[in-house]
């Protein structure tokens, strides 16, 4: 069998990576921020490279902004459509939970033509959500609704033939607000795997980040839509300053811990690829150039965030709280930039500060690091199945219980706090939720994700058994083990698990939502609970119309218009 | 194929998975169970006509999974003598074994004794199995990753309806939350 891509680079670099006893810590892990990997970026940058062109090929909006658009993205010889149909509803049907029944923008991404015939479908089954039937042809399912706070006050600006006060909407960073971006097989759309291995859209997520970059121009555009028909003659654009400001707003619930916990060789791959950029980032000697360019970073890091909220973000910090954070990084790379690695030198320093300094400074760290992205899409394909062998004996087994979940000794499982919720899917569109065992029996309804313990109990039960009996036998008479056992055969990589009890009474969501946001190139993470939060993506970002040879990829961290150099 | 939908292999998987955990499987069991089924499908149509027959005699915990067990404990044995051949009694159907057999060749097991002309829901009673040269399983003729997978309506329909008995009540869930 040949080793993926990723192993042998991490292989490679061994003791240089950062162990996975920091990385994959739950603090840790609920400080990452977005990176130069993250999805938006990479995607954007193969645009660029691959010379990708887009463009509106059809809008037909009334005065409100409701009707029909349709993005096309030309991508390496294949065609991509983004259709959104628009509509109006009440505030107060308006929520960020997966469990609307309405809302405002309703969105596919599509391959190929996009006949009458298909538009048909796509009109009655794409504002059904997941209530609705698509095929093959469709890649991507989205939807959102207009940010309630900022949408009307930037129609009324631009009508008005102003630009939009920065104090007003200056850390809001979105016009829309998306949910689900669902894909892979789900409502009858393309299997990942049935994308050939030279698809542009072949990457993992790559889909989704199409999407969601379309779904971002058509904010702009229906507030600039809405702001001609209202204001007439008198109306304008968004200015130089604000056209690239906006993201798109995100919110996310519980759905993104499942996948946290059931795909670990996924989650070791996005990890692994930041933590190959970092051990070879460190790992350099410091030229004056990419010295000068991280001081930059760090300016204009502080610059942003200077210029953010300060709205309550617990447990994580707000924008403003990020401030001292970064002059503490500028003032310590001041004393490591002497330092023979001075990039090593302030990770080091930064790990020791805390988990939100260390995250922050490998973002900034990443920045420098330009790693070839076609080898980067390559590390993120893994081979997800890998079926237990039968004949593997319960001593080899305990042995790999040793070697690769060591760590769960340290989670109090044996505790009745340990055991505390279960994970459920419910009946509302299938949305994530966790219930308290206490109230509610599981009766065979849990989402299994209980990984922690289910290694725990097939610890214990192993000790009873002679050492030579085959796993097999064993799980004949035991089958409520088997779960247990193909993890425990399939986490064979280094960053594959999150180091924590998912079923815990303490047990904090937020923490490896944000490091998947972050993966996904999301940012201005607030949370609103314990188990969903706010975010932004693609702030700062190339416009359709940007995309070209000249587009570079230090978009990211854009500084609020207005604000002072 | 009369009355087909055209479906993502991963809900045939997703489906079958949730019916098995509703029917009493644990995660593992029912994992095993909607990989069978998911793959007997791609490779031989009508899997999902022997799940629903499956679900009205309660068939997953007990002889779909004793048939997988009994296959696996099979290849072990020929690994270790050479030969081996497993009877299931009853008869299972292919549905019920296709990704272990499947996993049993990629070990360089050959497992002989499936018909030809076989779909997922023929019974198999005995399989052979042997380490040797395992040939690669045959083409289906169309990428179903890329362009679907037909599959009868009435079973899909069938398995959603009962599928729908793994999610738990949002009134409940709220009421639990206060």
């Amino acid at each position: 069998m040949v080793p993926e891509r990723l192993q042998v680079e991490l292989a490679v670099r061994g003791s240089r990576l950062r162990p996975p006893e920091v990385v994959m810590r739950p603090e840790m892990l609920g400080a990452a921020r977005l990176t130069r990997y993250s999805f938006s970026r990479t995607m954007l940058r193969r645009a660029v490279a691959g010379g990708w062109t887009a463009c509106r090929t059809s809008q037909d909006l009334d005065a409100e902004g409701r009707g029909e658009s349709v993005y096309t993205v030309e991508a390496d010889g294949h065609r991509f459509s983004f259709v959104a149909f628009t509509t109006t509803i009440d505030e107060s049907a308006h929520t960020d939970r997966v469990i609307a029944e309405r809302w405002e923008v309703a969105g596919v991404l599509v391959e190929g033509e996009v006949t009458e015939e298909l538009m048909a479908t796509l009109r009655v089954e794409v504002p059904e959500q997941e209530r609705g039937r698509l095929d093959p042809r469709v890649l991507c399912l989205t939807r959102g609704n207009r940010s309630v706070r900022f949408f009307g006050y930037l129609v009324d600006a631009l009508a008005a033939g102003q630009q939009p006060n920065p104090d007003r909407v200056g850390d809001a960073g979105y016009i829309l607000r998306s949910t689900a971006f669902y894909a892979n097989g789900k409502f009858g759309m393309r299997s990942f795997a049935g994308y050939p291995t030279d698809h542009p859209l072949g990457p993992p997520y790559r889909a989704q980040f199409v999407a969601a970059w379309l779904f971002r121009e058509l904010g702009y555009d229906m507030v600039e839509h809405c702001a001609r028909i209202k204001g007439g003659e008198t109306a304008v654009p968004f200015d130089k300053e604000w056209r690239r400001f906006f993201g798109l707003g995100n919110a996310t619930g519980l759905g993104l811990v499942p996948y946290a916990f059931k795909h670990p060789r996924v989650l070791d791959a996005w990890v692994g690829v930041r933590e190959v950029a970092l051990a070879d980032q460190r790992d350099l000697p410091g030229d004056p150039t990419s010295m000068e360019r991280l001081t930059v970073w760090i300016a204009r890091a502080r610059r942003h965030f200077a210029t953010g909220g300060d709205d309550d973000c617990h447990p994580f910090l707000n924008a403003r709280s990020l401030v001292p954070v970064l002059d503490r990084i500028a003032s310590a790379w001041e004393d490591a930039s002497t330092s023979d690695l001075p990039f090593d030198a302030l990770y080091r320093w930064a790990e020791v500060d805390g988990p939100e300094t260390a995250e922050m400074v490998v973002s900034l760290l990443l920045e420098l690091h330009e790693a070839d992205d076609a080898l980067v899409d390559e590390m993120l394909v893994v081979e997800e199945h890998a079926a237990a062998d039968p004949a593997m004996t319960v001593g080899e087994a305990r042995r790999l219980l040793d070697e690769r979940f060591d760590w769960l000794a340290d989670l109090g499982l044996d505790e009745a706090k340990a055991n505390t919720f279960w994970w459920v899917v419910s009946d509302n569109t299938e949305e994530p939720r966790r219930a308290l065992r206490s109230l509610l029996a599981p009766e065979h309804r849990d989402v299994a994700i209980d990984t922690a313990l289910r290694l725990w109990r097939l610890r214990a039960d192993l000790v009873a058994e002679d050492s030579d009996t085959p796993i097999h036998r064993f799980l004949a008479e035991r089958p409520e083990h088997r779960l247990a056992v193909e993890r425990l055969h399939v986490s064979d990589r280094r960053y594959g698990e999150p180091r924590d009890n998912a079923c815990a009474a303490g047990y904090l969501p937020l923490q490896v939502q944000r490091f998947q946001l972050a993966m996904y190139g999301m940012d201005n993470y607030k949370p609103k609970s314990t188990d969903w939060l706010r975010v932004t993506l693609f702030q700062g970002a190339p416009r359709l119309d940007d995309l070209g040879p000249d587009v570079t990829d230090d978009w990211v961290l854009p500084p609020r218009p207005g604000s002072p150099a | 194929m009369v009355g087909s939908v055209l479906v993502a292999p991963r809900e045939v998987h997703d489906l079958v998975f949730r019916c098995a955990r509703v029917a009493g499987c644990d995660a593992g069991g029912a994992d095993r169970t909607a990989r069978n089924v998911t793959m007997a499908e791609v490779q031989f149509g009508g899997a999902l006509a022997a799940v629903v027959d499956a679900l009205s005699f309660e068939a997953f915990t007990s002889t779909w999974a004793r048939a997988a067990d009994a296959l696996v404990s099979a290849e072990v044995n020929a690994r270790q003598h050479g030969s081996a051949t497993v009877t299931f009694d009853p008869p299972v159907p292919l549905a019920a074994l296709a990704a272990t057999v499947s996993e049993a060749s990629a070990r360089g097991i050959v497992v002989s004794g499936v018909p030809g002309d076989a779909t997922g829901g023929s019974e198999i009673a005995t399989l052979d199995l042997a380490p040797g040269q395992v040939e690669p399983a045959a083409d289906p003729g169309t990428n179903v990753y890329r362009d679907g997978l037909p599959v009868d309506r009435g079973a899909f329909d069938a398995l959603v309806e009962a599928a729908a008995a793994f999610l738990v009540a949002e009134e409940a869930l709220d009421a639990l939350e206060g």
